[in-house]
């Protein structure tokens, strides 16, 4: 149950960074991952950081590819950090940040380049266990955290205010609903897991902006790669995880921006590697399988994340 | 003692002297070459002043803001449509501040 507990986080830790918006499609500044949907075991924490880098290039209006260009390709590089403390076998606190290394944007129709970085936003939440069959191997978890921007005043370099795109921060408070449910085989080593979120933003930011509600869905199939012959694999889990992401417009003083929000499905390949059972490591891919844009916008294309994580205070 | 409260008034009085003569902050003009862009265009905007030390600042209610000093590109993208307002402050070596908007229109 352990190791299984360990892994269900891990594959979280990379989907909500992954919630994108806008104009151009870059993401909304999303926090850096709750990663312990799961509860904790009582009185353990747990420790997890991340990486992430994104491209996009190319513009989409709908689902179709335009030889527009106004921005030629934008990226960012993320890390993210979230703590978790199981306060008691139900219920589990966690609290996460991140930081923007860069959000760039480089303009096709200028040779110009904007290049925003900083602290991006927070969250702080408790998640109840609300039901668990260790016969049946079943379990669902529901949390709701509260949302923060780590900075209010927009990004400026050169006397300039960073536009939207590029800013670190979101700028906007809000909260956000959570609900996990796995279903294990362990005959098989395969467990069938699915992750809800919803994020809703209250206000706008100092650059008058607010960022659409988000919806994601995704299901994750796992596989212990655990082989008679060799136990070369014997600490790796294959993942393949199937997500939907759905972003409605945002708004620009009350304003609702018509090229943006979006429908996104993600099929999204990870492998974890678990060592000593405390120390978890993850790599996954993310790749947009069907992309539908409102209006006219930036499109993901690859991103990839690696995850590290690290349990204290458990009892073996 | 005399001597050394002779020439600290003096050097006090230059001071503000000086101070007095510093050029004063004219903002006297924000003007952008095109009032109307299409979305997915830029168009240059100017800031003229007068003054010593001075810095400009740029933001835009939306859309992007391309360059820095002086003489910027506004670029509309393709969500910013309807009138959008560029606001520029500029600020001398004595910190005093002057500010004008203009406003550009994307279609």
């Amino acid at each position: 149950m352990y190791c299984f507990k360990l892994l269900v986080i891990l594959f979280f830790v990379l989907i909500i960074n992954t919630v994108k918006a806008q104009c151009f499609g870059s993401p909304g500044n999303p926090i850096a991952g709750s990663a312990n949907l799961g509860v904790l075991l009582k009185k353990s924490y747990r420790a997890i950081a991340f990486y992430k880098h994104a491209d996009l290039t190319g513009y989409k209006k709908g689902d179709v590819k335009t030889p527009y260009q106004y921005v030629k390709n934008a990226n960012y590089n993320y890390i993210g950090f979230n703590m978790g403390y199981g306060l008691s076998h139900k219920i589990s606190l966690d609290a996460d940040m991140g930081y923007y290394i860069n959000k760039t944007q480089k303009y096709a129709i200028a040779d110009f380049t904007h290049n925003g970085y900083g602290l991006s936003n927070g969250s702080v939440g408790v998640k109840y266990n609300f039901y668990l069959d260790n016969v049946k191997k079943v379990e669902y978890t529901a949390g709701v955290n509260a949302k923060f921007p780590l900075a209010l005043e927009p990004m400026e370099t050169d006397g300039v205010v960073l536009p939207i795109d590029v800013q670190p921060s979101t700028g906007n408070f809000g909260l956000i609903a959570q609900s996990f449910f796995v279903k294990q085989f362990p005959e098989k080593s395969v467990r069938f897991i699915i992750i809800n979120r919803y994020e809703k933003n209250f206000n706008e930011n100092r650059q008058g902006y607010s960022f659409g509600d988000a919806l994601s869905s995704s299901v994750f199939i796992s596989k212990h790669l655990w082989l008679s012959w060799t136990s070369l694999f014997k600490d790796v889990t294959a993942i393949l995880q199937l997500r939907h992401e759905y972003r409605a417009r945002n708004k620009n003083f009350g304003t609702q921006v018509v090229n943006s929000g979006s429908n996104i499905i993600f099929c999204s390949p990870q492998l974890n590697y678990n060592f000593n059972k405390i120390w978890n490591f993850s790599a996954i891919i993310d790749i947009p399988c069907y992309q539908y844009y409102n209006g006219l916008q930036l499109s993901n294309k690859l991103a990839f994340s690696f995850s590290v994580t690290k349990d204290f205070g458990l009892v073996h | 003692m005399v001597l050394f409260s002779i020439v600290y008034i003096s050097c006090k009085k230059d001071n503000n002297n000086n101070n007095n003569n510093q050029t004063p902050l004219v903002f006297s003009e924000l003007i952008a070459d095109n009032d109307t862009i299409i979305g997915g265009t830029s168009t240059y905007v100017r800031a003229t002043a007068t003054g010593e030390g001075l810095t400009y600042q740029w933001q835009a209610t939306a859309g992007d803001i391309l360059g820095s000093g002086a003489v910027v590109q506004y670029a509309a993208p393709p969500c910013v449509t309807g009138a959008n307002q560029i606001t520029c402050t500029v600020k001398d070596s004595g910190n005093n501040t002057a500010s004008k908007t203009i406003t550009i229109v994307g279609i």
